[in-house]
């Protein structure tokens, strides 16, 4: 049966439908109105269509409490954020300094109430009917001093001081009090301990707290009463020092009670939950959502701040901070308003927001009881009263534009800022995003904060209003002003993401970015114009709803770089209306997403395509069967395609350990640029310094976006910067950098001077932070784009690349930081070892090969070691476990056989094994030498791997050849004689208490160079890659015997008067007294260097 | 005479010797020499060795930079084969320093260099320096690995089927661009004078780089360029030019050097 039934109105309401980008409602300022949003569930907006509640509490007079202005309040309201029964509150009430702060007045009101004590309160009073026998019962139950009285009252630290004050005055110390905790006491004891005291005929029950907020307490408690007195009991009273509570909750504890006596009546906000969470908790969402999807690691830092902020519950009160008095302000203001609405729920007579300042009795001269005032109203729960909000927003837009002439006035007069009115300023600014003033988008208020920005370079006057002596808190102000109005842009498009739309075109009126001539007012609209981009997010995800979306490259097995964007177009193809939902028509709008013929940018097709690689890459669905190397390949080679050109990219990851990786490196030419050991040379050389990086280090500009070191401004840390080879100030073009809104050059650094050398001109660094830590903390990678021409004008790249970060530190974190990458390494390692086969080895395999070679069993045991590294040991700075390293340990110990070696013996060996390598034309070639091995060891014995030992020995006797001394035919001695002769001393010791053995070799060589010194002894690697040969095999070998074995070099001159050991040195080669200057470098260049090892006992 | 002089920069012997039984096999002249009492093949590479640590008194690397560049003029080298690392564990310079302070000696007659790198692993160390080295002498170098295949080094069949035509192809375009350096330089010389074989110099310069050159014309080449100067009448100065020309035009792949 076919429905044709035609839909028919129950009412018919005239409506006008605006176009949400064009509504004059919204964005013209002369004709707008407060915007009622709905959000997607639901259709009508979170709206009170009443005006804030009446307050039924009875006044002052009529229930004889103190009046709220003749209370004083100091040190017992604190602001801070804290969970009482379950109500997230603002401020935390000292009960003792309440009562101190009022002691005679709380004393008269017990004396005003002591009368009417047990006489419930008239039902006239609760607004309903009474007889006159009902009037003469209740006030026959008038207390009398027979009575015996109970006080029930919450267990709980803060009340018993005002119990105790009740009891004493009230009742004259006669009371039997029970105290119980709601929380932890068993409901079935209170029932057996105290039912036969309730239930005398003679019992007075009076309720007894310092606080009625919720009632969940009072209700709790009352219930179990009841129950205790078989549904029979009734309370006398309920006693509270202040009453906090909302309207309906004093009614129903009125009505439980008979009669409450406060000594204060404070009007507080009800608590209505936003969204199902409480509003502090709705506001930490809120920042969580924003710091979600902004862009920017400094904005996100201020976002994350805040969001802290609320969280910090029960936080020690800082009674210094600032915001104490304001909050107070704000805590009267509320009350004050409260009582207003009370006596003039339609706000009649009053037009201006002075008039509600007047007719509220909150008087003060200072702006702060203004913005006090108008705070809470512009807030939960006031914003959420439809007249009020109106009437607010209409205010608001009155101050707005008083605050724009004055400012305007100030700026054409050339006159400092005041502090106060700067502040007023951010005010109403952050009050435009509450109440959806969309003026703070209009070209007029952009030319406003740009006058305001210079404003703020020539110095802001201080509270005293000296211009540049602000305080810390002053300054930080002025500094973060442009992140503070960036986060009020990203809240408003989060809130109403066409309000990105109104942003890009005002933006592009006529003179309004130019009018932005600061550096900091350059930085807040360069990070706008990227923070708009976010709207693409919506539409993606749009599209991940979309099942055919997310399986679009499930069955893909390989990457095709030309066809794989055929794919996403095919998609659109067949679903055409995606490209006419409102989140791509937003989106389009504001990135220009499609051309003049409805194509899809093919820049987007490619951000796209990156979005769903690496979004199916974290699910591992699609290309499960690509390598990682093949994976980042094709993302940084997509990236590059989002220029539009063809570019040079390279992209660094770091891992756990912060060391850095170059895992991708390609010019246009598919050359490499980058020196990837060179990367961590710095880092390594610093870690013992102050940490920055050496000034000459060629990667300096790298590194210090990649360890996100602030930039020119201080301030901000880099998360995308730009270099551009332009025209200086100096006759010949120079790098500077394109965000340092500074006219002076870029210091020109070797990566930047090669760039140029190699005929870039344009250079672009992003960093990938990991957004799991701390915003801006942890640096996960570096991307960097160069290309031939100046690419900075290209806005749509620079946001989808930033739009791609928060992908990219995911798949970095997963990739990088993991077994997968540790694999990867490990085949790299193996990889190392095969390459090793290839040159030093040779020659060693040569050595072993030749007949009756002594060094045989010294090259199997250097192979043995370094397969075993090789496959054992992937990098003791990466991700392999401690365990790995004991386990090689174990197989080195079970290898190599651990015995007593004769000390003497081997010394003596070693000799005949140094000449037969020396005299070697495999090693090089056939080399004299002095060649000596002694000992000077008192033990005999040493227990140690002989095989070890001799392969130590054999490595570095080969090292001391490899390293000798070279004469030329015109070389001659100090002493004048043309003996060119290298020498090696082998000497063996003991040390430790013989618990160490130490050899020493020492060898006549050219000096070392104080960087190969350095590194040797800070027990690093010098061969290139990383490869563990060489000294570095031994290194690593002595290493995980025992940590305090150790290997180190030293030098020094042959001819000079060393300060060791203060004695007149010998010439290295003739042995006879040198008589050269000691003061500088040898001239004949001979040193004498010495390796040595310090060997403790193998202990299995 | 006829064949092409190499230089071979090597520090390891074995490799040395193994590169120059490659090598002679193929007929090319192989130096440094064993036989050469000035300088022997330990010796030369004790001078390379020294050239390369920056440690060694200046007056030693300036004894040793001499010694190598004498080893080049007497032999009259066509190529140098040159190894990348030539230093032990110091910081030294490489292969390409080297041969950029060769040709910088002879600025002009730039010699053409291939260097060996033992595995593609340095490839990243090595490729900056490179870089700069091929933009300022453009067209006159290669880049070869040693031929790493499992355990071996320097493999022979690598050798003839790779690096044997890379010397070649390299050597033809280094002469080539030899001879166009000469005849740019004597088109400046005549520019004001004759200028009937100022036009004849720039077609055999057009010629050069599509005719492979032969040795014939390569000796006639060296006859004319000794004879130039003093033939001052430069009476039969085009009918030289146009012999070569036709040298060139005649000359077929098969029988270029």
């Amino acid at each position: 049966m076919e429905w044709n039934i035609p839909e028919e109105p129950l009412l018919r309401l005239p409506a006008t439908w605006h176009s949400p980008e064009e509504c004059a409602l919204c964005f013209d300022d002369s004709q707008s109105k407060p915007l009622f949003e709905t959000d997607k569930t639901s259709l009508s907006p979170a709206l009170i269509i009443n005006p804030p509640a009446n307050i039924k509490k009875l006044r002052a007079e009529e229930n004889k409490s103190q009046p709220f202005d003749k209370v004083n309040f100091d040190g017992s309201i604190l602001y801070c954020k804290v969970i009482r029964n379950g109500e997230h509150l603002l401020f935390s009430s000292k009960t003792d300094a309440l009562i101190d702060n009022n002691t005679q007045e709380i004393q008269d009101w017990l004396e005003r109430i002591r009368p009417e004590l047990g006489i419930s309160l008239s039902r006239e009073k609760q607004g309903e009917k009474e007889s006159e026998t009902e009037t003469e019962i209740r006030k026959a139950r008038a207390l009398k001093k027979t009575d015996k009285v109970i006080i029930l009252s919450p267990c709980h630290y803060s009340n018993t001081r005002f119990i105790y004050i009740i009891n004493r005055y009230l009742f004259h110390s006669a009371a039997t009090i029970i105290h119980y905790q709601p929380d932890t006491d068993y409901s079935d004891n209170f029932k057996l301990l105290y039912e036969k005291h309730l239930n005398q005929t003679d019992a007075r029950i009076f309720f007894v707290d310092d606080t009625l907020i919720s009632g969940r307490t009072f209700f709790r408690i009352y219930d179990l009463f009841r129950f205790a007195t078989g549904y029979q009991g009734k309370l006398s009273g309920a006693i509270f020092l202040s009453d906090k509570s909302a309207a309906d909750i004093h009614t129903r504890v009125l009505r439980a009670a008979g009669r409450i006596d406060a000594f204060v009546n404070i009007n507080l906000p009800l608590s209505p939950r936003v969204f199902n969470a409480n509003p502090l908790e709705y506001e930490a969402r809120r920042y969580r959502e924003l710091y979600e999807t902004s862009l920017h690691d400094a904005l996100k830092s201020e976002l994350t701040e805040k969001a802290n902020l609320l969280k910090r519950f029960g936080a020690t009160v800082d009674t210094r901070d600032p915001r104490q008095k304001q909050h107070v302000r704000m805590f009267k203001a509320t009350h004050l308003a409260y009582e207003l609405f009370g006596k003039n729920p339609e706000l009649k007579g009053i037009d201006t927001f002075d008039d509600f300042m007047r007719e509220s009795g909150f008087v003060c001269e200072d702006v702060e009881c203004r913005i006090a005032m108008f705070k809470i109203l512009s807030q939960y729960p006031f914003l959420l009263h439809m007249t009020l909000r109106i009437e607010v927003f209409r205010w608001h837009k009155t101050w707005m534009r008083k605050i724009s002439d004055e400012l305007r006035g100030i700026f054409d007069r050339r006159e400092a800022l005041p502090c106060a009115k700067f502040e007023e300023l951010k005010f109403l600014i952050r009050r435009s995003v509450f109440l959806g003033n969309f003026y703070i988008l209009s070209a007029e208020f952009f030319r406003l904060l740009a006058e305001v920005f210079e404003l703020l370079e020539q110095g802001m006057a201080s509270a005293s209003g000296i211009v540049g002596q602000l305080s810390r808190n002053e300054q930080e102000n002025v500094e973060n002003f442009h992140l503070y109005i960036l986060a009020q842009y990203v809240e408003m498009i989060r809130k109403n993401r066409w309000c990105a739309v109104q942003l890009v075109r005002t933006l592009e009126k006529n003179g309004v970015e130019q009018a932005f001539g600061t550096s900091a007012g350059k930085r807040m609209i360069r990070m706008l114009k990227i923070e708009i981009a976010t709207v693409v997010d919506d539409f993606y995800h749009l599209l991940e709803k979309d099942r055919a979306w997310t399986n679009l490259y499930v069955e893909a097995k390989s990457i095709d770089k030309d066809k794989d964007n055929e794919w996403i177009k095919c998609y659109f193809e067949h679903n055409p209306s995606l490209l006419k939902t409102p989140e791509f028509v937003l989106a389009n709008k504001v990135l220009k997403l499609l051309d003049e013929k409805g194509g899809i940018e093919p820049r987007f097709l490619d951000y796209l395509w990156i979005k769903q690689f690496l979004d199916r890459s974290r699910e591992d669905r699609a290309f499960s069967e690509i390598s990682l190397t093949k994976k980042t390949e094709a993302i940084v080679e997509r990236m590059c395609r989002l220029f539009d050109q063809n570019l040079g990219a390279f992209f660094i990851v770091t891992d756990k350990t912060q060391y850095r990786h170059l895992v991708f490196d390609r010019t246009p030419d598919q050359l490499s640029l980058i020196d990837a050991d060179a990367l961590n040379e710095s880092m390594d050389e610093d870690s013992g310094k102050n940490g920055q990086p050496c000034s000459q280090h060629q990667y300096e500009i790298l590194l210090n976006s990649l360890d996100g070191r602030p930039d020119a401004s201080k301030f901000d840390k880099h998360v995308i910067a730009e270099y551009g080879f332009r025209e200086g100030p100096g006759p010949d073009p120079t790098w500077k950098n394109l965000y340092e809104e500074t006219d002076s050059s870029y210091k020109s650094s070797d990566y930047l001077k090669y760039l140029e050398e190699n005929g870039y001109r344009w250079l672009l660094l992003e960093r990938i932070s990991d957004f799991k830590a701390a915003p801006g903390q942890v640096s996960l990678g570096l991307l960097g784009f160069y290309a031939n021409k100046d690419l900075s004008k290209s806005l749509l790249s620079r946001q989808l690349i930033m739009l791609l970060r928060k992908d990219l530190s995911t798949f970095i974190r997963m990739h990088h930081k993991n077994d997968e990458f540790s694999a990867l390494r490990a085949a790299e390692a193996t990889r190392r070892f095969a390459y090793l086969a290839g040159h030093g080895r040779y020659m060693m395999q040569q050595l072993a090969n030749t007949d009756s070679s002594k060094c045989r069993p010294m090259i199997m045991t250097m192979e043995q070691l370094q397969y075993l590294f090789a496959i054992r040991n992937v990098d003791e700075r990466g991700n392999a476990q401690q365990s790995r390293r004991e386990e090689l340990r174990g197989k080195i110990i079970n290898g190599f056989y651990t015995n007593e070696i004769a000390i003497k013996n081997f010394a003596n060996s070693l000799q005949e094994l140094a000449k037969t390598i020396y005299s070697s034309p495999i090693v090089e070639t056939s080399v004299q030498a002095d060649i000596r091995s002694d000992s000077d060891s008192t033990a005999c014995t040493f227990p140690f791997s002989e095989r070890l030992l001799q392969f130590f020995c054999f490595e570095l006797i080969v090292n001391a050849k490899k390293n000798r001394y070279i004469y030329t035919q015109n070389w001659t001695c100090e002493n004048g004689k043309n003996l060119k002769k290298n020498m090696l001393h082998i000497r063996f010791s003991m040390a430790d208490n013989d618990s160490a053995m130490v050899v020493e070799f020492t060898g006549t060589g050219p000096y070392p160079g104080s960087s190969v010194i350095g590194t040797i002894n800070a027990g690093r690697n010098t061969k290139p890659q990383n490869e563990i040969a060489g000294l570095e095999l031994i290194r690593q070998v002595i290493k995980i015997l025992n940590q305090d074995n150790s290997l180190a070099i030293s030098t020094r001159k042959g001819c000079v008067a060393c300060e060791s050991c203060k004695m007149k040195c010998t010439c290295a080669t003739c042995s006879l007294s040198c008589n050269s200057d000691c003061s500088n470098k040898c001239k004949y260049g001979v040193y004498r260097n010495t390796i040595k090892l310090i060997l403790h006992k193998i202990q299995k | 005479m006829g064949k092409i002089n190499i230089l071979v920069v090597e520090n390891q012997s074995t490799q040395f010797y193994k590169i120059k039984d490659n090598l002679c096999n193929k007929e090319y002249n192989v130096f440094p020499n064993e036989s050469d009492t000035d300088c022997n093949v330990t010796e030369f590479v004790n001078y390379v060795k020294v050239w390369v640590n920056e440690e060694y008194p200046d007056a030693y690397k300036k004894e040793a930079f001499e010694k190598i560049c004498n080893q080049i003029e007497k032999n009259q080298i066509d190529l140098i084969l040159m190894d990348h690392i030539l230093g032990g564990g110091c910081k030294c310079k490489t292969g390409i320093a080297l041969a950029r302070a060769i040709n910088s000696k002879w600025k002009g007659v730039e010699l053409p260099v291939l260097f060996m790198s033992r595995t593609e692993e340095s490839e990243k160390r090595r490729l900056m320096d490179y870089n700069r080295y091929m933009a300022d002498f453009p067209q006159l170098s290669q880049w070869l690995h040693k031929g790493f295949f499992g355990d071996e080094i320097l493999n022979e069949d690598y050798f003839s089927n790779v690096v044997i035509d890379a010397i070649d192809a390299l050597y033809k375009k280094g002469q080539t661009e030899k001879y166009k350096k000469i005849l740019v330089q004597w088109v400046k010389e005549d520019e004001t004078g004759d200028k009937k074989s100022t036009q004849m110099y720039k077609i055999l310069y057009d010629y050069l780089g599509k005719y492979p050159v032969t040795l014939e014309f390569k000796k006639a080449f060296e006859d004319y360029k000794s004879n130039r100067l003093l033939d001052a009448s430069k009476k039969n100065d085009c009918k030289k030019i146009q012999h070569l020309l036709n040298l060139l035009r005649s000359s077929t792949p098969q029988l270029s050097l």
